[in-house]
């Protein structure tokens, strides 16, 4: 594989893996509001 | 009495135009560091560096060189760099982003320079770890790409250091006309509604940095130093009693950590590794990652509008690079610009916050991947 492939294949991992990462982050903070609500 | 005289006269016979060259790139450094107050934490100790390793048989380098031993010390071994996170994690509030979860999907977005610019680097002809080292600029946070840099390409690391402080400096100056370009004034003027009263308990501004240490952790192992180091800096500024080691972190830990690697990374641009057409692809490509960065945030923003009932304000996503708070000023100050009334100034710090968060992932994922390809 040369390096322009490899790059390609990085985004293609990367990005998707990003966006999951962040989404999942969302999801936590959505979970731990609601656990620990402001009082 | 030749040798004497040869002894004296060392340092003129050794000079080399490229080390006068050196010379006047360092004292600009300076001269932006402190006339143009462009990063000058960073820059002015860069330069100065520059100029130590660029005199003639200079004793700050070499083998037993103090610039070689702090380099030995702290940043070969990443030590400097994840210090740095400590003190940008006591920094960072992450209050409104916890208001506004959502933008933390700003935060991945703008980094898109980063993988776009390790594609470009790439068709340029730089082999994947010198490629990924450059692509990182994009992540806009100084101690990622040396720490990035550091475990693939350690000899591009002075002009990628200078590179990223200087185009992190220059976020004013880049990100509006990307924006103005991606996006209409009508679009500029939208106005997003702001909760101040939704407060956030106490016990989520603790658990959030420790939940997101351990997810991060199990998802990329080898991102532990760069998130798990962030998010201690953070619990030390929300945990109550903490406050002498938040201000601590936040003060004398940054400076200290902030001048010895500044003067470091400036002593590793010897003329030689400094002088070439690589540290002009690197400057260039810099700029490519931090456009397009700012063009990824905006146009996810852009898209997302297409289906929200409620509509983004589309500049909020070139605030999702890591320039903390430099970026959420900038985008605040423009929306202001187009409207008066209009503040987004807590929304754009939200997605600014979150980009701290995003470029962290992003050295995660590219150090995983590019790791494993090169079977590190």
């Amino acid at each position: 594989m040369d390096s322009v492939e490899q790059a390609l294949l990085l985004m293609g991992i990367g990005l998707p893996v990003m966006f999951t990462v962040i989404l999942l982050f969302i999801g936590i903070t959505v979970v731990l509001k609601k656990v620990f609500p402001n009082e | 009495m030749e040798a004497i005289i040869q002894d004296l006269t060392v340092g003129f016979t050794g000079l080399t135009w490229k080390m006068l060259v050196m010379w006047l790139i360092g004292l600009t450094l300076m001269y932006l560091a402190v006339k143009k107050d462009y990063e000058p934490l960073l820059l002015m100790p860069i330069g100065f560096g520059a100029i130590l390793a660029n005199i003639p048989f200079s004793s700050a380098i070499g083998p037993d060189g103090p610039l070689t031993t702090l380099f030995q010390a702290g940043i070969s071994n990443e030590l400097f760099p994840v210090l740095i996170f400590v003190a940008v994690g006591a920094m960072c509030d992450f209050t409104p982003l916890l208001k506004m979860p959502f933008m933390m999907i700003f935060g991945a977005a703008a980094q898109f320079g980063i993988f776009a610019t390790i594609i470009v680097a790439a068709l340029l002809g730089f082999p994947i770890n010198e490629a990924a080292s450059i692509g990182i600029i994009g992540a806009a946070d100084g101690p990622t790409t040396i720490y990035v840099a550091n475990k693939f390409a350690p000899d591009l690391l002075g002009p990628l250091s200078v590179a990223a402080y200087s185009y992190m400096a220059l976020v004013p100056i880049i990100q509006p006309p990307v924006i103005r370009l991606l996006t209409s004034k009508k679009e500029r003027m939208i106005r997003m509604p702001y909760n101040a009263d939704d407060n956030i308990s106490h016990q989520v501004l603790i658990a959030f940095p420790i939940m997101i240490t351990l997810v991060a952790g199990i998802i990329a192992p080898i991102s532990v130093s760069l998130v798990g180091f962030l998010m201690f800096g953070n619990l030390l500024r929300v945990c109550s009693g903490l406050g002498k080691l938040s201000n601590a972190a936040q003060n004398e830990l940054a400076n200290l950590v902030t001048l010895v690697l500044g003067i470091t990374i400036g002593g590793t641009m010897t003329a030689e590794g400094f002088l070439n057409l690589k540290t002009l692809l690197i400057m260039g490509l810099g700029l490519v990652a931090f456009i397009l960065d700012t063009a990824g945030g905006v146009l996810l923003a852009k898209i997302l509008n297409m289906f929200l009932k409620e509509k983004i304000n589309p500049m909020i996503g070139a605030a999702g690079i890591s320039a903390f708070p430099m970026s959420g000023r900038v985008i605040a100050k423009m929306a202001l610009k187009e409207d008066k009334e209009n503040y987004i100034i807590m929304q754009a710090v939200g997605a600014n916050a979150s980009g701290q968060i995003g470029s962290i992932i992003a050295g995660g994922v590219v150090l995983a991947v590019v790791g494993s390809m090169l079977g590190l």
